[in-house]
């Protein structure tokens, strides 16, 4: 029911590459998991509800998200296709304005954070729709490894 | 609505939690959420339930 639901969200969502990898939670949202951060919403709401890197502007623009995952390591990348040692993350907008970030799985396929439900993994372009917009730009990172 | 509609948001964050904050915070002119729990849903509704505990003493 659920997935049915998404897919009727997400037109674009190729039903070999989705699933629901995780159980509704409202604790953090789509640019938070992107972040690799499970526990909070990230947006850079002008009241400061949400966390957002310190030190970058807190507007709903480009500009603030790029410096945000910069903050990260994370730099521009030229395209979406995987390569071994480095993570990529990619910013949808709808028009000038930041709705959305997925990132990258080892095999390829992308995961996403739906709003306050579920993760999902997805074709790059499957999230695409007329409230996330189309995709904006790619970052990438070296992997870091965690001892 | 104003006034009235505090404990109706606390409610409702309390069964959902929902980022229904900034509605709080610009009804009440009050923000008892700490730098550090910025973004933390549940951190965020703990400190309002506590802030309208106060108030209501």
């Amino acid at each position: 029911m659920r997935e049915q639901a998404i897919r009727s969200t997400f037109p674009a969502l190729d039903p070999v590459d989705f699933r629901l990898t995780s159980p509704q939670t409202p604790a953090y949202n789509c640019i938070a998991y992107a972040a690799g951060d499970h526990r909070r919403w990230w947006w850079p709401d002008p009241d400061g509800i949400c966390y957002w890197p310190p030190g970058v502007q807190r507007t709903v623009r480009f500009q603030a998200f790029q410096h945000a995952f910069e903050t990260l390591g994370y730099r521009l990348s030229s395209d979406e296709s995987l390569v071994t040692g480095r993570e990529k993350i990619a910013i949808f907008a709808n028009g000038p304005e930041p709705t959305h970030a997925a990132k990258q799985l080892a095999s390829g396929l992308w995961s996403s954070k739906l709003g306050r439900l579920e993760d999902i993994s997805h074709n790059l372009l499957g999230v695409e729709n007329q409230e996330y917009g189309e995709l904006a730009f790619i970052m990438e990172r070296t992997i870091r490894v965690t001892l | 609505m104003g006034e009235k509609a505090i404990p109706l948001i606390i409610g409702e964050i309390s069964r959902q939690p929902d980022l229904l904050f900034g509605a709080l915070s610009r009804i009440t002119g009050e923000n008892p959420v700490s730098k550090n729990a910025q973004g933390d849903v549940y951190a965020m509704v703990t400190a309002w339930i506590e802030w309208n505990r106060r108030r209501q003493k």
